[in-house]
């Protein structure tokens, strides 16, 4: 015990992503310090787990808190800005049950299913569109955004013509670097401002969307349910979590099946795969460009054999617990017949993504369209100069070129 | 005083996304990458309701004992 207190921390993050590759140093890490020191970009030092079992524990025990993290310039991050108050992503049971089980009910997979029809139709209308506009064409601008923007506003009850009021301030809030943290709190002002005069028109006009909903459950109740501002977060979370991960993840998705041929040629020649070949991508891609959403250690406590003091912090790396070779043979393969075994890729434990049953309808169903319509699908430049985003909490292309 | 009792159960469909044990961590477990409850009758707990609103999967299920209610899943 206590070995690891005594190393030096390590500079986070430990290099530069290059496109989806996760830096070796997470590999070394996980075998032979679980629980590493590391000096992050803001707020001092921390902890970082890289085992899948840790990254679980961390995730569910209640001795780890998102709350204590909340508005402190001293938790080590790699956001310029901490965390806000007031959001559910800032909050522990049970304050955050009675916030999520507002919204839960709208992404439960029965509810979720019952958006099929529609999701398929939006994918067909795009994928339509992206065909017709001749080639090549920019898969990113003409599928992977516009699908998940286009459900969360109709699903949300936001106007989808009114999408440049918060796609920039989003893209500018998630921003790891290049951006001052005056920028990124005047982009959340805005966002908030915009989600407020969104409540207001569903005030005045009652609406059946989920933030009519929400409306109701705060207008209706005993007013202990939700207050006004946390109504406001509320529907800006659902927004930006909404789109932001999938639009990135499908570009993520048909880059990886478009530059490794053979697993594109397996789904078009076996669409019945793609549940799985989803639930593997969403393992093996390393979504979250680095750790991100620290937890505050309640207490002392004991992890993997480091003494964690009451008041540290420790981040998890979905993405190195995800390729643990203590729980998958072969973790850096990508393999779509793997024995199934619940990844990380959508988090673990009360804040485990609320919208995973979207995502997964979502991803599934450009997957299932695109192989379906467009077999011959391939990249248009080479591989290794498609470009990606940098400096941001998501990663993804900024343009997926592709030919037929 | 109430001497209502609840029962709750997990169904097979509850893929351990441990929402609900990270929760209520008295009330559910993870035990070979499903949740069981700890305890299957309870006494009527509002935070055992809002926990099993909020399972993605709707693999929860509370009944009130005396009557056989459902009370999660709605319907």
């Amino acid at each position: 015990m206590m070995t690891a207190t005594e190393l030096p921390a390590q500079q986070y993050p430990f290099g530069p992503n290059e496109g989806l590759a996760l830096h070796p140093h997470y590999a070394e890490l996980r075998e032979h310090q679980p629980i590493a020191r590391v000096a992050m970009p803001y707020g001092g030092e921390g902890w970082l787990a890289t085992r899948y079992a840790d990254v679980r524990t961390v995730l569910a025990d209640p001795r780890f808190s998102r709350a204590a993290t909340a508005d402190r310039e001293d938790v080590p991050r790699v956001n310029p800005l901490p965390q806000p108050a007031g959001g559910i992503l800032g909050m522990d049971p049970p304050e955050h049950s009675r916030l999520r089980r507002l919204v839960a009910r709208a992404f439960t997979v029965r509810r979720t299913e019952e958006w099929r029809p529609r999701v398929e139709q939006i994918v067909d209308d795009l994928v339509t569109g992206m065909l017709a506009g001749g080639q090549p064409a920019d898969l990113a601008a003409q599928l992977a955004w516009p699908l998940p923007i286009t459900v969360i506003c109709e699903m949300l009850g936001v106007p989808y013509a009114e999408r440049e009021r918060f796609r920039g301030d989003t893209d500018t809030s998630l921003a790891l670097g290049g951006v001052t943290p005056q920028e990124i709190q005047d982009a959340r002002d805005r966002m908030r401002a915009y989600l407020a005069e969104l409540v207001a028109a569903h005030r005045a006009e009652p609406r059946d969307d989920l933030l009519g909903e929400l409306v109701a459950a705060r207008d209706e109740g005993d007013g202990d349910r939700l207050s006004e501002l946390e109504l406001v977060q509320l529907g800006l979370a659902v927004l930006v979590a909404g789109h932001e991960t999938t639009a990135n993840q499908i570009g993520n998705f048909i880059y990886t099946l478009l530059s490794r041929r053979e697993l594109w040629e397996r789904l078009v020649a076996d669409p019945g795969r793609i549940p799985a070949a989803v639930e593997e991508l969403m393992r093996i891609i390393p979504l979250g460009a680095s750790t991100s959403f620290p937890r505050m250690a309640t207490e002392d406590l004991e992890l993997d054999g480091q003494l964690i003091r009451a008041g540290e912090t420790v981040g998890v790396h979905l993405a190195a617990g995800n390729r643990d070779g203590s729980v998958y043979v072969n973790p850096e393969e990508i393999d779509f017949d793997r024995p199934e075994i619940a990844h990380l890729g959508f988090g673990h434990g009360a804040h485990h993504c609320l919208g995973a049953p979207l995502a997964r309808l979502e991803l599934r169903t450009a997957l299932a369209t695109l192989v379906r319509r467009v077999p011959q699908l391939d990249l248009a430049i080479a591989a290794e100069e498609v470009h990606w985003r940098s400096d941001r909490l998501i990663r993804g292309v900024q343009e997926l070129p592709v030919r037929w | 005083m109430s001497e209502e009792r609840w029962q709750i159960s997990v169904e097979d469909s509850c893929i351990g996304s441990a929402v609900c044990a990270g929760t209520l961590p008295n009330r559910f477990r993870i035990v070979a990458d499903k949740s069981e409850p700890v305890e299957s009758e309870i006494d009527p707990d509002d935070e055992v309701l809002a926990t099993a609103e909020s399972c993605p999967m709707e693999a929860i299920r509370v009944i009130e004992k005396s009557s056989g209610r459902v009370l999660v899943p709605e319907e």
